[in-house]
């Protein structure tokens, strides 16, 4: 309907109202740089999941959801780039410890030259971290 | 003067900027403030209110979810020691710790629920999924 969202005086989408681009992933997939905001989900998986990251490029995030009780594992395109549970150099992340994985997600950001893991997790929920 | 997310089909510039694609159709560097909604009393959360960061700052609130449409997000956020606690649209349609088909989440336990909550999105296969947001690292959340 041709609507543009609002800039304010510091040129900011002010209160911006929002929805996230989605996906469902039941197999092995190389993550886009033009799905940047996208949150995936392993929803409907038989066998575990891995999301591959694009090359780094400063801005891009994405968060990945438990939904299913199978391996989610987030890795890098290159190695030793993913910053995580006191490791700067870390290989790969992952939701992976059965009974533990639904309602888990770890969200990642890119500053250009690493990527940043968050995770959001309850109490007893487990993450493993990669590193060679 | 803050410009509410209603009012979004509004076409401001600011110093002749405008919001645009870059060349992944993305937009690109986005600079944006939230929609913050303070809730006293149960709330029945609305669609149109996709993106707002609710908070609670005097007593138990219970936030119902709109009807699920894949994209939707929400925070919610305790700024109190009183429960806060998140219901699906519809039961068995909501994704928590080690539960694919959960009503509701919560945080009930006293001494732990300041900046306890929930960051909750509606997948594109319409279940709620909840992220957890352990206020302390030794909080517990309830699912139903």
């Amino acid at each position: 309907m041709g609507k543009m969202p609002s800039l304010n005086s510091d040129a900011q989408i002010d209160q911006m109202a929002f929805k996230v681009n989605t996906s469902t992933k039941v197999a092995d997939y190389t993550v886009k740089a033009s799905e940047s905001g996208t949150f995936f989900c392993n929803r409907g998986a038989t066998a575990a999941v891995n999301f591959t990251l694009p090359a780094v490029a400063s801005g891009l995030n994405y968060l990945f959801y438990g939904a299913a009780d199978l391996a989610v594992t987030v890795t890098p395109a290159a190695a030793d780039t993913l910053i995580c549970d006191d490791n700067v150099a870390a290989d790969a992340i992952a939701l992976s410890t059965g009974s533990e994985i639904m309602g888990g997600a770890i969200q990642v950001v890119c500053d250009g030259t690493k990527w940043f893991a968050m995770t959001y997790l309850e109490e007893s929920q487990t993450v493993v971290v990669t590193s060679a | 003067m803050p410009i509410p997310s209603t009012k979004q089909d509004q076409m401001d510039t600011f110093m002749g900027k405008t919001v645009a694609l870059d060349s992944n159709r993305v937009i690109d560097d986005i600079a944006y403030t939230m929609r913050v909604e303070n809730k006293i009393d149960d709330y029945t959360v609305l669609a149109s209110e996709s993106g707002t960061f609710f908070t609670t700052t005097t007593a138990d609130v219970d936030f119902t979810l709109p009807t699920r449409e894949a994209g939707l997000i929400y925070w919610f956020l305790a700024g109190v020691d009183d429960e806060i606690r998140v219901t699906s649209d519809t039961t068995q349609k909501m994704t928590t710790f080690n539960d694919a088909a959960a009503a509701y989440v919560e945080f009930t336990v006293d001494g732990e629920q300041i900046g306890c909550g929930f960051m909750v999105y509606c997948d594109d296969g319409l279940f709620w999924n909840v992220c957890a947001i352990p206020g302390l690292v030794t909080a517990t959340m309830a699912p139903a």
